[in-house]
């Protein structure tokens, strides 16, 4: 496998505000996050080459819904849909235009319209087996809460707890974004007594159903440098997918859903393409699929953060929270900032992004070292697992 | 000699008390049993099919017969698609016999008449019945929902066939239009003393006579009934013993259920009785077909089904009236979202061996298991390469477990959803919805479940039905 550290840089990035967007298309996701990142980018509707698209919810938005939508006229646009990794797809394939030179400028744009279809879990019409999926992402991942409690012997309160932990994390950090969802800080109690959602997990251990787009704007690392305009080097981009599907009635006895196999494999290529010996100690932040707050938990491991069974010490010592040794979600996360599905991987890199030209408010880190950003798709079984990694220009 | 060779029972988890069902002040005594919202006359034939056929060999079965007034389909067969589910041979006489009360002891006329011909060898008869009365009806809180199963055959038999009786009659007490989905009734003031009780009364007689049996040499009368006091009438009336000599109608603790009513109390005599004993059953609905078994020592060798009263004694209380409705599918709530699943039936075809008869695939060459069947083993690659092993007789563990409150079906009438991921003893992992798990914080990873054959809630189904996982009960 080859690497595609700083070939291709970021130039502009755009980012509508998440949450229930009844006032806004499709059209308006697409348009007000691509405005943000030409004007960001010091570009126009007619430097950009190519189109990169990434959306989950139906076929019927494709490359063309994001020409329409910005009249771009008859240059390559190309859908791309990898589950919650779609907008994480639609950078990843659109730097790998730009590295084979085939463009200088691309669009690489991932949006979602969810909120139309009504209230309730992810829909995903079509394409599930009829009869062996019988539930909804909640009910997949208490599932892997309950394994994990039970391996490691954490009793059921404490780790209610531990997971509210993380939510109230999410949120504090949320609560400075002024784009998010949700933009309200939590106390533990109200996360350890809400609802239940799919037990064990309560409604605030479960991200919402959101609307939003992200755009970013790439170009070669060298035409950024020359360009002397601020940008951020993609520093490694891996992708990982599963072969045992749940949505397709399938499961396997060696699977263990009390890990991210897949995003453990795809945090071993980025690493080894950024040359990431410790990422512990030289990823500055994260922002990560924190879904539910036990997928989150689970990623802490699965990234190599910590070691395995060793996630709840560290969330009990704070080191992820936004004065921790790595902060991670610092936008909020899925949890807080929302969850377009086909636009939070371009999301997690605009926080990343934003963080690298010291852009980030509140939340500003004084060394963003290099940002990481996963996307995982999929349910405890198979993933598509998309990691970003995101470093200082040149210049 | 043709005579029962084994007997099973199905009792759905849920009772519900008859004091709750009323507007207002306080309603009948005692309590009748209650389908759960995944349940109808099939899915419960085929749970008393497998406390039937416990430790029996399904492929050696030659036909099902079940007796329902409550199909789920007025056009396509509830035996058939049983069969298919229990993995039984595909070269079987399937059969349903429809709209009367006393279809079940009918189908066990026709079997033991097949057995004895020599046309088959072991015949499967269950009854399954989920009748639907008016709400706030006494034909409501009389009934009970429930299902009964026998093996008949001529080999190992538990009880001989000593004989059978039949009387037919166009006398109209209950009834159900085509397309209506209440039973009606008629004024009891007329159907017991015309109809029910001189009928019955009449026939039980006619069959002793023909049988040569007189009151003293019958240890157990076995009859269906309406309700309670018109039930308790006939023995009566007859010289039988009540305390000793009759079956208790149950009507306390489950109520009639229906077609499936005598055979259901004839297992619940055949649960308490011993060698040597007689026993009368009879079965009221559109005429009475009668019954005279004489058990066997092999009756010993039963006592490891649930039976009647085995599936009377584990049972969950419902916390009132509307949530009965909501499992009758009677009270709905609505529906907030908009697109839905809908399963195909092509593709449930296409993938039969895995959806209903459990099946996984074994590699031939590693020997690896996975479910549903994978045509290419994940571990040595090989392709095509399998055997179709069954998982239903596997034992069952919970390998983890969660509830669901949105699942992606549009509507859930029970909410919410129990979801579970298993381990069968052979090594097949499956995960899938899990059903009548009561508190789900009392569950435990490791303890033992059973597979259940269930109905599916799914917008637009047209026949979705599959397998679910439940505690052991």
């Amino acid at each position: 496998m080859g690497s595609i550290k700083d070939k291709v840089a970021i130039i502009g990035m755009g980012c509508t505000p998440f949450g229930d967007l009844w006032k806004m298309g499709v059209s308006d996701l697409i348009i007000n996050s691509a405005y943000e990142a030409y004007e960001d980018a010091k570009v126009g509707p007619k430097d950009i080459e190519a189109v990169f698209v990434g959306n989950v919810s139906s076929s019927m938005w494709t490359g063309a819904t994001v020409t329409e939508a910005l009249q771009l006229d008859k240059i390559p646009a190309t859908r791309l849909e990898n589950n919650c990794a779609s907008g994480a797809e639609a950078l990843r394939v659109g730097a790998f235009s730009v590295a084979a030179g085939m463009y200088d400028t691309v669009l690489c744009v991932g949006f979602e319209k969810l909120k139309d279809y009504g209230s309730g879990a992810l829909e995903m019409p079509g394409g599930l087996h009829p009869i062996t999926v019988v539930g909804s992402a909640p009910g997949s991942f208490a599932k892997s809460a309950v394994q994990y409690f039970e391996k490691y012997k954490i009793p059921f309160e404490k780790g209610k707890e531990m997971l509210a932990k993380i939510a109230v994390k999410n949120h504090a950090n949320g609560a400075l974004h002024p784009k998010a969802h949700f933009k309200r800080a939590i106390t533990l109690e109200t996360a350890m007594n809400a609802p239940i959602i799919a037990w064990p997990l309560g409604l605030f251990d479960c991200c919402p159903v959101t609307d939003g787009g992200a755009c970013a704007i790439i170009t070669s690392a060298a035409t950024a440098k020359a360009s002397k305009k601020p940008h951020a080097l993609i520093k490694g981009l891996g992708l990982s997918v599963g072969r045992i599907d749940p949505f397709k009635g399938k499961f396997r006895s060696d699977v263990d859903i009390t890990f991210w196999d897949e995003t453990w494999v795809a945090a071993q290529q980025v690493y080894a393409q950024a040359g990431i010996k410790d990422p512990r100690k030289e990823i500055g932040s994260a922002e990560v699929h924190d879904c539910f707050t036990i997928t989150e938990l689970i990623i802490y491991e699965s990234l190599g953060f910590c070691p395995r069974g060793t996630a709840p010490a560290e969330v009990e010592k704070g080191s992820f929270e936004l004065a921790g040794d790595l902060p991670v979600n610092t936008d909020g996360g899925l949890k807080s900032f929302g969850h377009p599905v086909g636009a939070s991987g371009l999301r997690m890199v605009y926080e990343l992004y934003n963080q690298q030209l010291g852009r980030a408010g509140k939340r500003q880190l004084k060394d963003p070292k290099i940002g990481l950003a996963h996307s995982q798709g999929g349910t405890p079984g198979m993933f598509q697992a998309a990691i970003t990694l995101i470093g200082p220009g040149a210049n | 000699m043709v005579g029962i060779c084994s007997y099973g029972a199905y009792v759905p988890l849920y009772r519900l008390a008859r004091e709750m069902m009323v507007l207002e002040g306080k309603g009948g005594a005692g309590e009748r049993s209650v389908a759960g919202a995944d349940e109808d006359a099939l899915t419960m034939a085929v749970d008393a099919i497998l406390d039937c056929t416990k430790g029996k060999d399904h492929e050696s079965i030659n036909g099902l017969i079940n007796a329902s007034t409550s199909a789920p389909f007025d056009e396509k067969q509830l035996a058939a698609a049983a069969a298919a589910a229990l993995d039984f041979g595909d070269n079987i006489l399937t059969a349903d016999i429809g709209n009367s009360l006393r279809g079940g002891l009918t189908a066990v006329r026709l079997a033991a008449d097949a057995v004895k011909a020599g046309s088959a060898k072991k015949m499967l008869v269950s009854a399954s019945d989920c009748r639907l009365g008016a709400p706030l009806s006494a034909l409501e809180s009389n009934s009970g929902d429930g299902a009964a199963a026998l093996l008949v055959g001529d080999k190992d038999v538990i009880a001989t066939i000593e004989g059978f009786h039949s009387f037919s009659t166009d006398f109209t007490d209950t009834w159900r239009p085509n397309g209506d989905k209440f039973v009606h009734v008629w004024s009891d003031r007329f159907t017991g003393p015309e109809g029910y009780t001189p009928m019955m009364q009449a026939a039980i007689a006619a069959a002793m006579k023909k049988f040569g049996v007189d009151v003293a040499g019958i240890s157990k009368l076995v009859y269906s009934g309406p309700d309670a006091r018109t039930h308790a009438g006939i023995a009566g009336a007859l010289k039988f013993d009540p305390k000793t000599q009759v079956q208790d109608g149950l009507f306390g603790v489950m109520g009639n259920t229906g077609a499936a009513q005598p055979l259901m109390l004839l297992v619940a005599a055949l649960q308490q009785a011993k060698a040597g004993d007689t026993i009368l059953v009879a079965a009221w609905g559109d005429g009475v077909d009668v019954m005279l078994l004489k058990v066997t020592d092999a009756i010993e060798k039963m006592k490891d089904r649930h039976g009647v009263l085995g599936y009377l004694k584990s049972k969950k209380m419902l916390p009132g009236y509307l949530k009965y409705l909501r499992l009758r599918h009677l009270f709905f709530m609505e529906v907030t979202r908009i697109t839905g699943i809908t399963p195909g039936l092509a593709q449930m075809w296409r993938e039969r061996d895995s959806l209903y008869k459990l099946h996984a695939s074994k590699c031939k060459q590693c020997g690896w298991l996975d479910f549903p069947i994978r045509r290419i083993c994940p571990k040595c690659y090989s392709k095509d390469n399998y055997d179709q092993v069954k998982l239903l007789p596997e034992k069952v563990k919970l390998y983890s477990f969660s509830t669901d409150t949105i699942p992606t079906i549009p509507e859930v009438t029970d909410p919410p959803q129990g979801r579970a991921i298993i381990d069968f003893e052979n090594g097949a992992r499956l995960e899938l919805e899990m059903t009548d798990f009561g508190d789900i914080q009392a569950l435990k990873i490791g303890q033992p479940m059973e597979m259940t054959f269930r109905k599916l809630e799914r917008q637009g189904d047209v026949a979705a039905y599959a397998w679910k996982c439940k505690p052991v009960r």
